[in-house]
């Protein structure tokens, strides 16, 4: 996925993206460049930044974060990190019941964590979405028996990951799990807007550059020689 | 009107570098941080380590270039950045940073090859130096003669089959048992050694090849260790040194001779070597060429070349695309020839 949204005071003004796997670094300079000239707009017009930090590709995340950290020091601006699990979620508020984004990380795993939204909170608020898990990564068969255990919740899956592990968690959780509609299924980025502006408000998080990391989820793979 | 200043940026493996070159010529600042002390631990460079070490960095060593040249962004007349070859996960961080960097300031974004860059080094450091001029590039990844015809036009005239140099330097190391890096701890062993001592072979590879070939003296270093377990190391180190330094100085003297060429350039980290830097010097003015080997800062890894190489781009307006990709495996072709 790439995609570039500038947003003022949670009103998306203006996002454009590509769904796609690879050619991120092809793709994102050009799709920034569509949002802000479609909008007659710089980047010199931008406030704050804010970059989705994973967990998902290390290859796609190093071009997003790269990307991002040189534009805020460019401008002296702050930039944000948004888990991009949080900003899947992001996308169910006001869903009742457990919400479940699901990233594809390798060949029988996946990124997910659990979320619920508070009722009664205004939309995109900051207080309005509750994490209730790590970020994990986990065999997507997994999910399901974190979940069997809790026998009142109805989850919804958000995510490609849901999309792509649907039957698994259909057949696991029968109907009490619900997958998000198609539009909620890719991380945007007018949602990572919305979630480090609320982050920004509540002051959580170092917005100094160096400070602003992929979360991988694991640590590096490494071959003693 | 005030000089062009440069921003370079290089990721290509381990080292972290930003730099500012005005017109070509002056270094108003060059930063490298170094990961050698993250790396040592594994015992060589691990790719997902390092590129984890770039994207945390980048912006501290732009931020350290630009005040050590006493400049501010709004001072730069161009970003250059080592595009390849080299680590995929590590040069993408700085492509990244670069063509942001580039895009948030409207200039133009120059998009440099590592070899380029590293014989680059050489205007760098001698002003006077113009082209035609052979470059021996040698370092841990690469092992090349190119012709450099004028500034931007290259001509690979041989290369390495099998390891680069430095490659080799760094296995041999590992069969003395050495720590990482193994280039410079074999040098020191070296340097109390006798480089006659045992005679390792030179692989020539033919009358007319400027080919190189180093994996089957490796092996005879191998072979010789599992022979002879009383061999003094610092003479094993010695020979093998004088072994791959005649080799390149001899190869390079040669290419020189084809191309009718009458100034040799060393360059890369494997130039930062005292034995190969006084072999080629001798030998040059024995043949009567020209030598120039930059100082040991400036043939290992960093972004003053790298900005250097991007000042030539900016004078022959070869602007990057919005698009610019990184590439692992980029061979050096001229500028003008690529697609």
């Amino acid at each position: 996925m790439v995609s570039a949204a500038v947003v003022e005071d949670r009103r998306i003004l203006g996002e454009a993206g590509l769904n796609i796997r690879q050619g991120h670094m092809e793709h994102l300079l050009p799709v920034v460049d569509q949002v802000l000239s479609g909008l007659g707009m710089a980047l010199q017009d931008i406030d704050v930044f804010a970059v989705s930090v994973g967990p998902g590709s290390f290859t796609s995340l190093r071009v997003g974060i790269a990307t991002a950290k040189a534009f805020a020091h460019t401008l002296r601006k702050p930039l944000i990190g948004v888990p991009t699990l949080d900003a899947l979620a992001e996308g169910l508020h006001g869903t009742p019941g457990l919400i479940c984004p699901v990233l594809t990380a390798r060949a029988q795993e996946v990124y997910a964590s659990f979320y619920v939204s508070v009722p009664g909170a205004p939309v995109w608020a900051p207080e309005g979405m509750k994490r209730l898990s790590g970020y994990l990564a986990v065999d997507p068969r997994r999910i399901a028996d974190r979940l069997q255990n809790d026998l009142r919740a109805r989850v919804t899956f958000t995510g490609e990951g849901a999309l792509a592990w649907w039957d698994v968690l259909r057949e696991a959780l029968g109907d009490r799990a619900a997958l998000a509609e198609p539009a909620q299924l890719w991380p945007r980025a007018a949602l990572v807007a919305t979630v480090g502006q609320n982050a920004l408000e509540q002051r959580q998080g170092d917005t100094r550059l160096p400070a602003i990391r992929a979360l991988y989820v694991k640590p590096p793979a490494i071959r003693c020689k | 009107m005030g000089p062009v200043y440069i921003l370079g940026i290089e990721t290509s493996c381990d080292e972290t570098a930003a730099a500012v070159v005005g017109d070509g010529k002056t270094v108003a600042s060059n930063v490298v941080a170094s990961q050698i002390n993250i790396h040592r631990q594994y015992g060589g460079v691990v790719p997902e380590v390092a590129s984890r070490q770039h994207l945390e960095k980048i912006t501290d060593v732009v931020e350290a270039a630009l005040t050590g040249a006493g400049l501010s962004f709004a001072d730069l007349g161009g970003i250059a950045v080592t595009a390849g070859p080299g680590l995929i996960g590590a040069l993408l961080v700085g492509v990244a940073a670069a063509k942001a960097y580039a895009y948030a300031l409207q200039i133009p974004l120059l998009a440099v090859h590592h070899l380029e860059a590293h014989l680059c080094a050489n205007f760098l450091s001698y002003h006077e130096l113009e082209p035609p001029l052979i470059t021996l590039i040698a370092s841990g990844g690469h092992t090349s003669l190119v012709l450099v015809r004028e500034h931007l036009v290259y001509e690979t005239l041989g290369a390495t089959r099998d390891d680069a140099a430095g490659e080799a330097f760094d296995k041999v190391a590992r069969l003395l048992g050495l720590p990482y890096p193994g280039g410079p701890n074999l040098e020191a062993l070296a340097s109390g050694g006798d480089p006659r001592a045992i005679a390792f072979p030179r692989a020539w590879l033919g009358e007319k090849s400027l080919d190189f070939s180093f994996s089957g003296l490796k092996t005879a270093v191998q072979n010789y260790l599992k022979r002879n377990n009383t061999a003094r190391p610092e003479d094993v180190a010695a020979s093998f040194q004088a072994a791959v330094a005649e080799v390149l100085v001899e190869k390079a003297l040669a290419a020189a001779r084809v191309a009718g060429v009458g100034q040799i350039a060393l360059a890369g980290g494997v130039a930062a070597n005292s034995a190969i830097r006084s072999l080629l010097l001798s030998r040059a003015e024995e043949k009567g060429l020209t030598c120039f080997i930059p100082p040991k800062g400036l043939c290992t890894d960093n972004a003053a070349m790298v900005a250097c190489a991007g000042y030539y781009y900016y004078l022959a307006r070869r602007f990057a695309p919005l698009e610019q990709e990184a590439f692992a495996n980029y061979p050096l072709v001229s500028p003008a020839d690529r697609p």
